[in-house]
């Protein structure tokens, strides 16, 4: 018995010394160890990681941050149990909100006021207008486009645009703090899509950053990264490069990054790029800036902005940039026409 | 005790710890080891789970199909020499179709609604962010 017992010691001791030199150290009690993990919402693959904490946080949590905002955002849809925009959408009397989409919605539209209405979050009918010329797109979000079929866009006609600018101008959103309801005066639709994606992203930042979680990687769809440190890099930095921005790359941490480009969403019509990014002053979708990268420390700003910025450009962008302390990069076609404010660009 | 005992006493002891810690160590280099990075190998995930993983470079420039199954519907996947696209899918919005062949890291191409990925190489490290709404 005792060589047994001597025996087994002996065959465990190896895994528990290899353990201990991997580096997972044993955790103490009330320590949430780190996890990880890929989430779908909002359209899009969400990557989380969380590094060890004590605020019980983990990248489940987080994940499900997203999975609420993108119920509540959701305009192709009614979801079970909560009302939503697609909810609001189909009425002009008022509703009753969660505290959650009523934020939402008194933020989006408190960025129609700073951005001068270059972020309008009742641009959703014009939106759907064009989606739907360039894309073969339907408002529901449906393809009506089958595979292997070939689609050949087209745009808007003058009166169509000036039809869905004129509902946008005219209608509005009442809040009623009190009740938490909020009324959509009018016909214009709403569409949380520009900016619902970061903001989900700042809720989830802030949550971690309350919980006091040092190391933390959100990767939303490529577009919105939120940053903590890196346990693995350089001095905390993670290393991010830009689809837009070849050969260059930047390192940070403690951030949030922002983007948005042409590439993936485009269609040439007559000679003339056009994009899903549509001016709601003017109702062009024609494409001027290619993208916009943007770092600060809100998500939902940045959301909202890179879209903003890209139909603004450099000069007009420049006041808000500074007002809120942003680094900004612009670009076009190629990256000898990058306008930079403060990124510090590696080659990669 | 003498060393001579002392080894006689533990001979098996110390070949069973010698044993384990030699292959737990050789276990634990290996993992530590960064792998190769293969620009030209496309790996196609679901739900984080590898479905494939293909060498382009050993494809021929005719592209052959394969079909494979995502969350919702089913996909047809085309490659050939250095590249991949998605040419069928079932999913609404249809970004995984229009992102067209790929023969690179840096452009992905994502299906949200069958939550499949396809990813040209190993990861380098950065992360790339691309162009969303």
């Amino acid at each position: 018995m005792k060589h047994l017992s001597r025996f087994f010691f002996t065959l465990l001791l190896p895994f528990a010394l290899a353990g201990c030199a991997g580096g997972s150290s044993s955790l103490a009690s009330g320590v949430t160890p780190s996890s990880s993990g890929t989430y779908y919402a909002m359209d899009t693959v969400i990557g989380i990681q969380v590094g060890e904490n004590s605020a019980g946080l983990t990248s489940d949590a987080i994940g499900a941050v997203f999975s609420t905002y993108d119920a509540l955002a959701d305009n192709t849809a009614h979801r079970d149990g909560v009302v939503n925009v697609y909810d609001l959408n189909h009425t002009n009397s008022p509703l009753f909100l969660n505290q959650e989409l009523f934020d939402l919605l008194q933020y989006s539209a408190g960025m129609k006021t700073i951005t001068s209405g270059y972020f309008n979050p009742l641009i959703g009918g014009l939106s759907d207008l064009w989606k739907k010329d360039l894309f073969n797109i339907d408002s529901s979000g449906k393809s009506l486009t089958s595979s292997g079929e070939t689609f050949s866009p087209s745009v808007p006609n003058e009166s169509e645009i000036q039809t869905e600018l004129s509902k946008m101008g005219s209608s509005s959103l009442v809040f009623d703090a009190a009740s938490l309801s909020v009324q959509r005066l009018g016909e214009g639709k709403i569409d949380l899509g520009g900016i619902a994606k970061g903001y989900a992203g700042e809720r989830a930042h802030q949550l971690l950053v309350k919980g006091g979680v040092k190391n933390f990687l959100i990767n939303a769809g490529a577009s919105t990264v939120v940053l903590g440190e890196n346990a693995k890099g350089s001095n905390g930095n993670f290393g991010v490069d830009f689809a837009g921005v070849k050969g260059k790359y930047v390192l940070m941490k403690n951030v949030c990054i922002g983007t948005s480009g042409v590439d993936q969403q485009s269609a040439m019509v007559d000679g003339k790029l056009y994009s899903h990014v549509i001016n709601p002053v003017s109702g062009s979708a024609l494409v001027d800036w290619y993208g916009v990268v943007l770092a600060g420390q809100d998500a939902g700003l940045l959301d909202a902005f890179t879209t903003t910025f890209m139909l603004m450009g450099p000069d007009l962008a420049e006041p808000l940039r500074q007002k809120y302390s942003l680094s900004a990069m612009f670009y076009k076609a190629d990256v000898s026409s990058l306008v930079n404010e403060g990124f510090a660009l590696y080659d990669s | 005790m003498t060393a001579k005992a002392f080894f006689r006493k533990y001979l098996w002891d110390l070949i069973v710890v010698g044993t384990l810690t030699v292959v737990s160590s050789g276990f634990a280099i290996y993992l530590a080891i960064p792998k190769n990075s293969d620009e030209h190998t496309a790996n196609v995930t679901r739900d984080s789970t590898a479905l494939l993983s293909i060498d382009l470079s050993l494809e021929s420039d005719s592209p052959r199909q394969i079909v494979i199954q995502g969350v919702m519907t089913p996909m047809t996947l085309e490659v050939k020499k250095n590249a991949i696209r998605v040419s069928e899918s079932g999913c609404r919005n249809q970004y995984c179709v229009y992102a067209g062949w790929v023969s690179d890291s840096n452009h992905p191409i994502v299906c949200a609604y069958n939550h499949v990925s396809i990813q040209i190489g190993a990861a380098s490290g950065l992360i790339h962010m691309g162009t969303g709404a």
